[in-house]
């Protein structure tokens, strides 16, 4: 007789909580969550709710005050390390896209493969490849500078596929878009995690892209109220 | 002094590189992986500074033994040894420099160097 073999969730959240200024100020407190690899989650609330907060402990950019988030059971920042797993498990994307401004588009989508397996060749074939997914193939050569918003954040999304990762994390990828390139953005978005099978986490404050989610995380005051 | 220009130079590049950092953080690029990006770049920095220097300090120099008053104290002969030596404390010097500046920059919260504006 085989025992049944309990699922663990890809990313779980315990009783989370971050506080800035000694504790003065608390952005989450006391969040739990779990995702199952493969979601779509949209995380909605008010500026100052603790939702980019949150965004940024699933994605080890930043460490809780208390609390623990596990990445498939392990827990970020002591078995996991946190370098390897943004490098390595995570894509994030960023409302301001946070391209680097002396390299091109070519360049910013290989600079997270650096230091990975892979020749330089194989590294500026993939980043080519995933630019010509996001309809980018006739804006290699372009700088950040010479994009307009739309085409930064799609040089941003192929970066953040760069090294294949299961989850993609984005904060507020549409808050600098117009709603014609907001809509091609979330289009480009959902079709990558439809196609590829990922993981894709949003944080928002537009009720349209967040009603548009299969799951609907809504945050106020630090805490999830739904 | 040249130590201290490289490390007010460097410390200065990484204040003004602070949000570059946090991205190269924030999509993975290790520690130690960043502080050599800085500590190459002093490094050139003081290889460009010491080659500089020897081409300034050779041409004043090559004026003074021209001059009457300066002619027989000054000896223009420039080893190949020397010039090496030269820029190896020269190099040397933006390591050392750089290590402070390097180390500080690499471990930036993520979060906080993407804020900084």
């Amino acid at each position: 007789m085989t025992s049944p073999q309990l699922k663990v969730p890809q990313l779980e959240v315990k009783d989370l909580r971050k506080s800035y200024d000694e504790g003065r100020i608390e952005a989450l407190r006391g969040v739990s969550l779990s995702v199952e690899a493969g979601e779509y989650i949209a995380i909605s609330g008010a500026s100052g709710s603790g939702k980019s907060t949150l965004l940024q402990l699933l994605g080890g950019l930043d460490v809780p005050t208390t609390g623990e988030v596990l990445y498939e059971g392990s827990k970020l920042g002591s078995a996991v390390n946190l370098d390897e797993y943004r490098a390595q498990r995570l894509g994030f994307i960023f409302q301001a896209f946070y391209l680097l401004p002396t390299l091109n588009a070519l360049e910013n989508v290989q600079v997270p493969m650096l230091g990975l397996s892979g020749g330089s060749s194989s590294r500026a074939s993939r980043a080519e490849a995933l630019l010509r997914e996001m309809g980018m193939g006739h804006r290699l050569k372009q700088y950040p500078n010479e994009l307009s918003a739309g085409e930064r954040q799609r040089v941003a999304i192929a970066r953040a596929l760069a090294n294949n990762p299961a989850i993609l994390l984005a904060d507020e990828p549409t808050g600098n878009l117009d709603s014609v390139n907001s809509a091609r953005i979330m289009e480009i978005l959902t079709g990558i995690q439809e196609k590829r099978g990922m993981t894709l986490i949003i944080v928002t404050h537009e009720n349209d892209i967040a009603n548009a989610a299969p799951r609907h995380i809504r945050v106020r005051d630090g805490r999830i109220v739904e | 002094m040249g130590i201290l220009g490289i490390a007010n130079t460097m410390a200065m590049s990484v204040f003004e590189r602070t949000r570059e950092i946090g991205i190269l953080r924030a999509i993975g690029w290790k520690a130690w992986r960043v502080m050599m990006l800085i500590q190459v770049e002093a490094m050139v920095l003081g290889f460009v500074g010491g080659l500089l220097g020897i081409l300034f300090g050779w041409g004043a120099l090559e004026l003074l033994s021209k001059m009457p008053q300066t002619l027989s104290i000054v000896s223009t002969s420039l080893s190949l040894e020397h010039v090496v030596e030269a820029l190896g404390i020269s190099v040397l010097s933006g390591l050392i420099a750089g290590a402070y500046p390097a180390w500080r920059g690499a471990h930036l919260s993520p979060v906080e160097a993407l804020r900084h504006d």
